[in-house]
C-alpha cells in the first residue's frame, strides 16, 4: 500500500507508468496468494487426507496416491480474480480524467477517495458518468479490461502447485465480490467504500447502459481460453422480456451468438414482481435491476416513482 | 449526409423481427396528444432536466450557461428559461456530471450511424434481426432515412421502417426501395378526429398506405389503443377494413400507457391527457377478439 501511495502521489508522469505499477501489484498479489495456497495445500497433504474424495477423483485409484498427494489425473488449483470491471473502470477513469484530459489532479482524486466522496458528490458523479465503462462495447475500456485480465492470467499461469499441477486463473466470484467489497475503500470508478465490487466478469452494477448485445460484445473481446478456470457473466432480465415465442427465440439466439463469438459462461436472473416491490423500497440493494418498460428495457432505479408504480401495476396485471 | 437523431438503441426486439438496433430520428410533423416520446417531436436539439438527479447545492449549469437562462429553484433544484435557451449549445449538460441535464438530439452522419449499427451484425445474422428506422418521423428527414437504409441494404442488413406515413409519397416511394418491412402507424380513421388529436388530417397517411398496398409492399399496421379516443367499434372496424385492403400482414396493438408523462415535465411542457387511464386487459381482449373475428392476425406489443 505504501508503495502505491508513494508512486501515485509523486512519480507517475503517464498512464502507462501507472499501469506498469498496477501490473506489478498484480504480480505481487498473485505471488502472495500462491504462497498462501502452498501453505494450505501442504497442510492438507500433511494433516487432512481425503480418502473418500480420492476414490471419486479420476486417477487416484490408478496411481495409488491420495488426491492431496497429487494422485489425480488433473491436479490444477483455481485462483479467482475478483472485481475485474471495478478495476477496469477505475483505471479507465484515471486515464481519462487525470491523464488524457487533465480535468482532475491525482492528489484531489486520492483525497476524495480517502474521504469516500463525502462533500465530493460532484466528483463522484463525474467519475460514475463521464468515463467509458466496461460492458458498453467501447473498445478503449474493454481492451483495458482485457489487458488487466490478460496480465493476471499470465501471472497465474507462471506457477505450479505442490501436487505438480498448474494454477488456473478464473474470474467468477460467486458471492465474494460482496464480502471483499467490505475491505476495499472508495474506487476511482465512483464506487463508495465497502460497496460490493463488480460481480464475476460482469460489468459494474448499473453501468451496462447499452443493452445486452453490447455487454456480450464487450465480453468476447476477452480471450476466454486464457481464463482457464472460467469466466462468468451474470445478467438480470425482467420476466416480461422473455415472454412470448418470438422473444424467447431471440433470447436463445442471444445466448448462442455469445457462445459462437467465444463467450464461455453466462447466467441470468429473471425478475418477478416481489423483487420489484422490494427494489422500490430499497433501491440501494438493486443497483443493476433492469426492467422492461414499454417495448424497451431500462434500469429500474432510473425510472421515476410514478413510472415504477405503473410498471408494478402492469406486471401484476399480467400475472393475473 | 447528416441527420438529427435522439437515440440509438441496441437489443431491441419489438421493432420488427429478431434482435434489432433502432435509430430514432428527431422531428415529427404530428403532435399526437398521447405521444410517449415528446422529446422526439421537435426538429432541433433541446434540454431535458431530471430534477431527481440534481445534486444538492450544485450550480455548475448556472455558471456555465452562456445566456444566463438557468436559475436556482427551491423545489426543482434549477429552472431553465427555455425562451432564451440556445438549444443544443450543450454547455450546461457538459458540466452536469449527474446527467440531470442532458441535450436530446444530435447530428450524426450516415457513416457514424452505420459504424454503430454494424456492431451487432452477428446478432442480426443469428436472429434474423436487423435495423429499424423510427422516430420522430423518418419521413421528415427523407434523404437521411433513405441513405441509412440504402447503406444497410448494401451490407445485407434486414431493414424496417417505422412510420406514421405522414410525408410526401415521392419520398416514401424512394425510401421503401430499401425497406424489407414497414410498420405503419394508424392513429385514427376519421379525418376530423385525426386532426383534432394529432394536429393533422389523415388523408395523406391513408393515401400513402393504399399506394403501398397496391404495390404489394409488406406492411404491418400498428395501432395504439387510446381509450375513448380511437377505440370505438366503428373506428376499429375501419382499421380492419384498411388492413384487408392494403394486404397488411397483421395488426400490432399497442396499449396506451402513461410512461412518457414525466418526460413532458423534463422538457418543461404540459401533458394533454392528465386523467386518461390505460386500457384494461378485458378492453384489450375485446379489441383483439374483434380483429380475430375478421381473421386479421394480431399481436399485442407491450
Amino acid at each position: 500500500m505504501e508503495l502505491i501511495r508513494r508512486l501515485i502521489t509523486k512519480d507517475f508522469r503517464s498512464f502507462s507508468e501507472l499501469k506498469d505499477a498496477f501490473e506489478k501489484q498484480i504480480e505481487n498479489g498473485v505471488r502472495l496468494l500462491v504462497q498462501a495456497l502452498h501453505a494450505v495445500e501442504l497442510a492438507h497433504k500433511e494433516r487432512w487426507p481425503e480418502p473418500l474424495e480420492s476414490i471419486l477423483v479420476d486417477g487416484c485409484l490408478e496411481s495409488g496416491r491420495e488426491v492431496n498427494h497429487g494422485g489425480a489425473l488433473y491436479n490444477f488449483t483455481g485462483i479467482q480474480g475478483v472485481g475485474m470491471a471495478t478495476t477496469a473502470d477505475s483505471l479507465m477513469a484515471i486515464k481519462r480524467l487525470v491523464f488524457d484530459e487533465r480535468a482532475i489532479g491525482m492528489e484531489a482524486l486520492l483525497k476524495a477517495l480517502k474521504n469516500d466522496f463525502n462533500g465530493q458528490e460532484m466528483l463522484q458523479q463525474r467519475l460514475l458518468n463521464e468515463p467509458p465503462k466496461f460492458g458498453n462495447d467501447i473498445d478503449e475500456v474493454d481492451h483495458l479490461a482485457c489487458e488487466i485480465v490478460g496480465h493476471y492470467c499470465n501471472e497465474v499461469h507462471w506457477y505450479r502447485n505442490l501436487r505438480g499441477g498448474p494454477f488456473l486463473p478464473g474470474t467468477f466470484s460467486v458471492s465474494s465480490h460482496d464480502a471483499l467489497g467490505e475491505y476495499v475503500g472508495a474506487t476511482p470508478d465512483g464506487r463508495k467504500a465497502k460497496a460490493p465490487l463488480s460481480d464475476a466478469h460482469s460489468p459494474v452494477q448499473g453501468q451496462a447502459k447499452s443493452g445486452p448485445t453490447a455487454v456480450l460484445k464487450s465480453m468476447v473481446k476477452q480471450d476466454h481460453a486464457l481464463v482457464a478456470n472460467g469466466t462468468l457473466l451474470n445478467m438480470r432480465f425482467n420476466v416480461h422480456t422473455l415472454t412470448g415465442k418470438e422473444r424467447l427465440r431471440n433470447f436463445a439466439k442471444l445466448i448462442k451468438t455469445y457462445l459462437s463469438l467465444g463467450g464461455f459462461h453466462i447466467q441470468f436472473n429473471i425478475v418477478d414482481i416481489r423483487v420489484l416491490k422490494e427494489a422500490q423500497k430499497h433501491p440501494e440493494r438493486y443497483p443493476e435491476l433492469m426492467v422492461r418498460v414499454a417495448a424497451y428495457v431500462a434500469p429500474w432505479n432510473q425510472l421515476s416513482k410514478e413510472l415504477q408504480d405503473e410498471i408494478l401495476s402492469r406486471t401484476e396485471f399480467e400475472a393475473s | 449526409m447528416e441527420g438529427l437523431i435522439f437515440d440509438i438503441q441496441r437489443s431491441r426486439q419489438d421493432d420488427g423481427p429478431g434482435i434489432r438496433t433502432t435509430v430514432f430520428l428527431k422531428g415529427c410533423p404530428l403532435r399526437c396528444v398521447w405521444c410517449s416520446n415528446p422529446e422526439s417531436q421537435r426538429s432541433s436539439p433541446e434540454i431535458m432536466y431530471n430534477a431527481n438527479l440534481h445534486i444538492d447545492g450544485c450550480e455548475e449549469c448556472i455558471k456555465a450557461c452562456p445566456v444566463s437562462t438557468i436559475e436556482k429553484d427551491e423545489e426543482e433544484g434549477v429552472r431553465i428559461g427555455r425562451e432564451l435557451c440556445r438549444k443544443g449549445c450543450n454547455e450546461c449538460a457538459k458540466v452536469c456530471y449527474s446527467n440531470a441535464l442532458t441535450t436530446v438530439g444530435q447530428m450524426v452522419s450516415v457513416r457514424e450511424l452505420l459504424k454503430e449499427v454494424e456492431k451487432d451484425m452477428p446478432f442480426y445474422k443469428s436472429s434474423d434481426g436487423g435495423v429499424t428506422i423510427s422516430g420522430g418521423e423518418p419521413l421528415a428527414q427523407p434523404e437521411f432515412t433513405r441513405e441509412i437504409l440504402k447503406a444497410c441494404k448494401e451490407r445485407g442488413i434486414h431493414t424496417v421502417l417505422d412510420t406514421s406515413g405522414y410525408g410526401r409519397w415521392g419520398d416514401l416511394e424512394e425510401i421503401v426501395k430499401y425497406v424489407d418491412l414497414t410498420l405503419y402507424d394508424i392513429k385514427h380513421m376519421n379525418p376530423l378526429k385525426h386532426k383534432a388529436y394529432t394536429g393533422a388530417s389523415n388523408e395523406l397517411i391513408l393515401e400513402n398506405v393504399r399506394r403501398m398496398g397496391q404495390k404489394k409492399m409488406p406492411i404491418v399496421i400498428r395501432f395504439a389503443i387510446i381509450p375513448e379516443i380511437n377505440d370505438s367499434e366503428e373506428n376499429i372496424n375501419e382499421v380492419i377494413g384498411l388492413t384487408e385492403e392494403v394486404l397488411a400482414l397483421r395488426v400490432d396493438l399497442l396499449p396506451y400507457h402513461r410512461l412518457g408523462v414525466s418526460k413532458y415535465r423534463m422538457l418543461g411542457r404540459e401533458y394533454g391527457l392528465q386523467s386518461l387511464e390505460p386500457p384494461t386487459r378485458e378492453h384489450l381482449n375485446r379489441v383483439r377478439d374483434l380483429l380475430i373475428s375478421h381473421k386479421v392476425g394480431t399481436e399485442l406489443v407491450v
